[in-house]
């Protein structure tokens, strides 16, 4: 798990990213609500430094990579050709989201879902499914109660088979942990991992919960 | 009188004076002697819905009196929408609104005719706008007004203030003239006296209920003045725990449900009610004759403020009004103490006025373009006649034009969704009539904290803040619309509840928003504390607290600047005493925070009041004098600046008010969080990629008053600059025991903290394990 909110799978030699949201900010525009346009700069910025630093074979995008059907096509040339150029030489795996189902460029084909090494990944998580479990969608939100203090956080949730990846997007909102739909993970033995500022911190559903916990 | 003359006119006068019908004459006169024109002849604004209603009711009866042919109507957000239809088609001779609406009104396509035969505006309650957002979009659209109707008279009634002046600059054109009207009677202010011990902090006057309640059983009518909602609502609780005479008590507060609100003004209005717990939502000028008492809970903040609430009782110009002041913990009674001393010499808090906000700018030419055409040119001249705006450069005028169109940015996207276009040179048209209709739905400039509805069964009961709900656990319970609620859930951003038979509430509210105390009230308590010879007023248990403090450290006066540091619980503590208000305090808080890492203290939180801030730290602190440099404001001021969630909030505000971020869209709901967030990235983004982004501006400048009160902080550290007292005790000191006290439940943490709480909380689990596995 790495601060940026990507996921690295060592033995597949694998990069995970979730809801990059890519041309969000311009997605508003169009009702009037000229949101600064460097969301996509940015994002894919982050995509070049974890590529650099894990050097993976293989990059898995899971789901809402694109804001809308038309994000790709609003996407300026110079931003289309750094995500290309991004992920040239590795083998890059597209499941589609809700966002984008269908609006993946041409060039790639988007899956449903795929598995690998015995693992489901796809980008809303399925209740019913009991198997092993990659998922994004919520891009869910921790928040650490301390002595009076909230910090609120992105995070990763895991569970015995589930596991949730946080937003990687620059410009995407969140989701707490708290809410109503991540129920099925309140009633288990659940750890979330707070996307820090330079590393990842733990902390267990149950102590999330337990809102009077003071100082020693 | 002057305004019959076609003068501009400001009247000063102290409440109770009759002064918002004496607006009204020459308005009277004009349409006697006239004739109505079948136009709109005269625009009432005032700062509050309630007030609209209030003097439509009170203008009633000198119109039947003399049998004036005329039409006169309300105009507020609560108007019905067929009301609102024909006052479009068929305009009142009188109209009674508020800011916000007359915006609105001024960006429909008709309004150059609406408002073309205008003869008077009258403004009520003037004093509330000259330090806010809301007075700058008053401002614009008042000078709108005169664009539109050159002959129209403008009528400031304002509160006495010590600076009439620059009141009189801000509200007339040239040759405006003022009248002041000087009181009859001063107030006759008592302070509560405890029958029981003093608390050293909190707001909850628990400890004087029975003495408040036996008050107000004397009084006739009686209003009970609150500081927050969350007090409102615990005080109201428990009078009705001791209320054996079974008076009729009610509870009245902006949060509460609209047809609630109006209940309790109109059973008030009619004599149905003994008392009413209020917060500023009942603060200004409804007359009601007949209030004998009026109680202020908690500290006053201000003189001039408590003088307004005060002036709520007793509406005869020949009879002083009473008041009853308590105060709710020591520091307060200290700050009571003082504003009686002020009223009872005359001294008034001073009016302050601000420099025009680049958001509400941004929103005014959106309007403007609403309505019309407009040329930049004519525009600019008639923007820089406000006074808020006197000083706005072109360039910045130009800036804000581009970010109105297209977001203002280096990079720019899509033309074709521009908001403007620019159809000759210097002239821009809306580029499309739903923009006029999203306009619309976004006027005003009061940004919520983000509020979640309240329901209990099928019943709406209000809106509370996000962020107090957010804090509770399902099965907690908190005191809600005068009962005690349950927490059940979270659906759709409704904040569902149950009623519950538990009389007393687990979780206290608590809410923000609390003004800082002014700098004239502020002084005052400095004068009282350092003299003894002042203490006279003071009950024993007040004068032995400030002994103490004398004997163990040193007691605050105007001189000096007051610094302990002492070791408590295993924590250090170095505690400032600024008297400098909240939001000054709050910053410097965040500064030492800042100044104490690098030098290798260790500090790990910090708790403020209005009176002074205390920092805790790991190691202890040796040397103020260093850590209260002036430099503080140059060096570590920039640093955090560029990374205060402080600065996150007044950006949500600017993106939502200029229109960047929208609150509602048509069709569309967005909750409160969902603004939050997104404007928090938004401005991450904007930093990084466009730091000198209009929007940015504005905030900084935003920043230097109100929330961070930069300007006010920077005057106390340079007055006491080199008299500083710093005492290192072995114990904690008298007066320091409150914001100890208070450390636990709000202190504030820093921003780069986050990963270090993170950290701890992580080992706290790890050890938890551990022990967990030794079993």
């Amino acid at each position: 798990m790495h601060p940026s909110g990507a996921l690295y799978w060592p033995s597949q030699f694998s990069l995970l990213v979730a809801d990059l949201h890519f041309e969000k900010g311009s997605s508003y525009h169009k009702t009037g609500q000229f949101l600064p346009p460097y969301d996509t700069h940015q994002t894919l910025e982050k995509l070049e430094t974890v590529i650099k630093y894990f050097k993976p074979r293989r990059i898995f995008f899971l789901g809402d990579t694109f804001h809308d059907m038309s994000a790709w096509k609003r996407m300026p040339d110079v931003n289309k050709s750094r995500l290309l150029n991004a992920v040239e030489n590795l083998e890059a795996v597209w499941i589609e989201g809700n966002h984008d189902q269908g609006g993946v460029p041409d060039r790639f084909k988007s899956l449903e879902k795929i598995e690998v090494d015995g693992i489901t990944l796809r980008h809303i998580m399925q209740r019913s499914f009991l198997g092993p479990e990659i998922s994004a969608h919520f891009h869910p939100v921790g928040v650490i109660k301390f002595g009076g203090m909230r910090v609120r956080r992105p995070c990763f949730i895991k569970s015995d088979q589930k596991f949730v990846m946080p937003s990687f997007g620059v410009l995407t909102g969140g989701l707490d942990f708290s809410n109503e739909a991540f129920e099925e993970f309140h009633k288990c033995e659940t750890q979330l991992f707070l996307l820090g500022r330079r590393k990842i911190f733990r902390s267990s559903e149950r102590y999330l919960k337990n809102k009077k916990v003071g100082r020693r | 009188m002057h305004a019959s003359s076609g003068k501009d006119v400001l009247v000063l006068a102290p409440t109770g004076a009759g002064k918002t019908l004496s607006g009204f004459l020459p308005s009277f006169l004009d349409i006697h002697d006239r004739g109505s024109n079948g136009c709109l002849h005269t625009l009432y604004i005032s700062p509050l819905k309630a007030l609209t209603v209030d003097v439509h009711r009170n203008i009633t009866k000198p119109i039947e009196a003399i049998n004036l042919p005329i039409s006169f109507e309300t105009r507020t957000g609560d108007t019905p929408a067929g009301r609102r239809k024909r006052q479009k088609s068929k305009p009142p001779d009188f109209l009674m609104t508020t800011p916000e609406s007359l915006a609105l009104l001024l960006s429909y396509e008709d309004a150059e005719t609406y408002f073309s035969r205008l003869r008077f505006i009258i403004i009520d309650e003037l004093h509330t706008f000259f330090d806010n957002k809301r007075g700058d979009l008053l401002s614009l659209n008042l000078e709108r007004i005169t664009s539109l109707s050159p002959t129209a008279v403008r009528i400031g009634l304002s509160a006495t203030i010590n600076n009439p002046q620059r009141a009189l600059d801000w509200i007339t054109r040239d040759r405006g003239s003022l009248v002041e009207v000087s009181e009859a009677v001063r107030p006759e202010i008592e302070i509560l006296e405890a029958s029981s011990r003093i608390p050293w902090s909190g707001h909850s006057a628990k400890h004087v209920i029975k003495n408040i309640y036996e008050n107000i059983s004397r009084a006739g009518m009686s209003i009970i003045f609150v500081n927050t909602r969350a007090q409102a609502e615990f005080v109201f609780q428990e009078l009705w725990q001791v209320n054996d005479k079974h008076r009729r008590i009610a509870l009245h507060h902006g949060s509460l449900e609209r047809e609630l609100r109006r209940k309790v003004e109109a059973s008030m209005a009619a004599g149905r009610l003994d008392c009413v717990v209020a917060t500023s939502s009942l603060d200004l000028g409804l007359d009601w004759a007949e209030i004998d008492l009026v109680i202020q809970i908690g500290a006053p903040k201000g003189v001039s403020r408590l003088i307004q609430r005060v002036g709520r009782s007793n509406h005869r110009i020949d009879q002083p009004s009473r008041a009853m002041l308590v105060p709710t913990n020591r520091f307060e009674y200290l700050e009571c103490l003082a504003a009686k001393l002020e009223i009872e010499s005359g001294n008034l808090d001073g009016a302050n006025f601000r420099v025009g906000g680049l958001d509400v700018l941004a929103q005014h030419l959106l309007g403007t373009a609403c309505s019309g055409n407009f040329q930049a040119d004519l525009l600019y001249a008639e923007i820089i006649k406000a006074t808020p705006y006197s000083k706005l450069e072109r360039d910045e005028f130009d800036a804000v034009i581009d970010f109105v169109s297209n977001g203002g940015y280096a990079l720019k996207t899509y033309p074709q969704y521009s908001r403007l276009i620019e159809t000759t040179p210097g002239t821009y048209a809306l580029r499309d009539v739903k923009i006029a209709r999203q306009y619309r739905m976004n006027i005003g400039t009061i940004v919520e904290s983000p509020m979640l509805k309240v329901k209990l069964r099928n019943r709406m009961l209000g809106n509370i803040e996000e962020n107090f709900i957010l804090n509770l656990a399902q099965g907690d319970t908190f005191l809600f619309g005068g009962m005690v609620l349950k927490f059940d859930r979270l659906h759709d951003a409704t904040v569902l509840v149950s009623k519950t038979s538990d009389n007393e509430a687990q979780i206290p509210s608590y809410a923000g928003g609390r003004l800082p105390l002014t700098t004239n009230l502020a002084s005052a308590v400095r004068l009282l504390i350092g003299d003894k010879k002042n203490w006279k007023g003071l009950p024993g248990q007040i004068q032995e607290w400030l002994n103490m403090q004398d004997d163990r450290s040193h007691l605050p006066d105007n001189k000096r600047l007051i610094t302990e540091a002492f070791e408590f619980k295993s924590r250090f503590y170095f505690v400032v005493y600024t008297f400098s208000g909240r939001n000054a305090n709050q910053t410097l808080g965040f500064l030492l925070l800042r100044r104490m890492r690098r030098a290798g203290l260790k500090p790990m939180g910090f708790s403020i009041s209005d009176y002074a801030l205390a920092v805790w730290s790991l190691k202890p602190v040796e040397n103020a004098e260093k850590l209260l440099d002036p430099s503080i404001m140059i060096d570590e001021f920039e640093e955090w600046l560029e990374e205060t969630p402080l600065l996150k909030r007044l950006f949500r505000d600017a993106a939502i008010i200029s229109g960047l971020v929208e609150r509602r869209h048509p069709g569309k709901v967005k909750t409160g969080r969902q603004v939050l967030f997104s404007s928090d990235l938004i401005y991450d983004v904007l930093r990084r990629y466009e730091p000198d982004h209009i929007l940015l501006k504005a905030v900084r400048r935003d920043a230097m008053e109100g929330l961070i009160d930069a300007s006010r902080l920077a005057a106390t550290l340079a007055n006491f600059q080199d008299n500083i007292i710093f005492r290192n005790l072995d114990y904690i000191s008298p007066m320091a025991v409150p914001l100890v006290m208070q450390i636990s439940k709000e202190s504030t943490v820093w921003s780069e903290l986050t990963d270090d709480i993170l950290a701890h909380n992580e080992e706290e689990i790890i050890c938890a394990a551990r022990v967990q596995s030794l079993h």
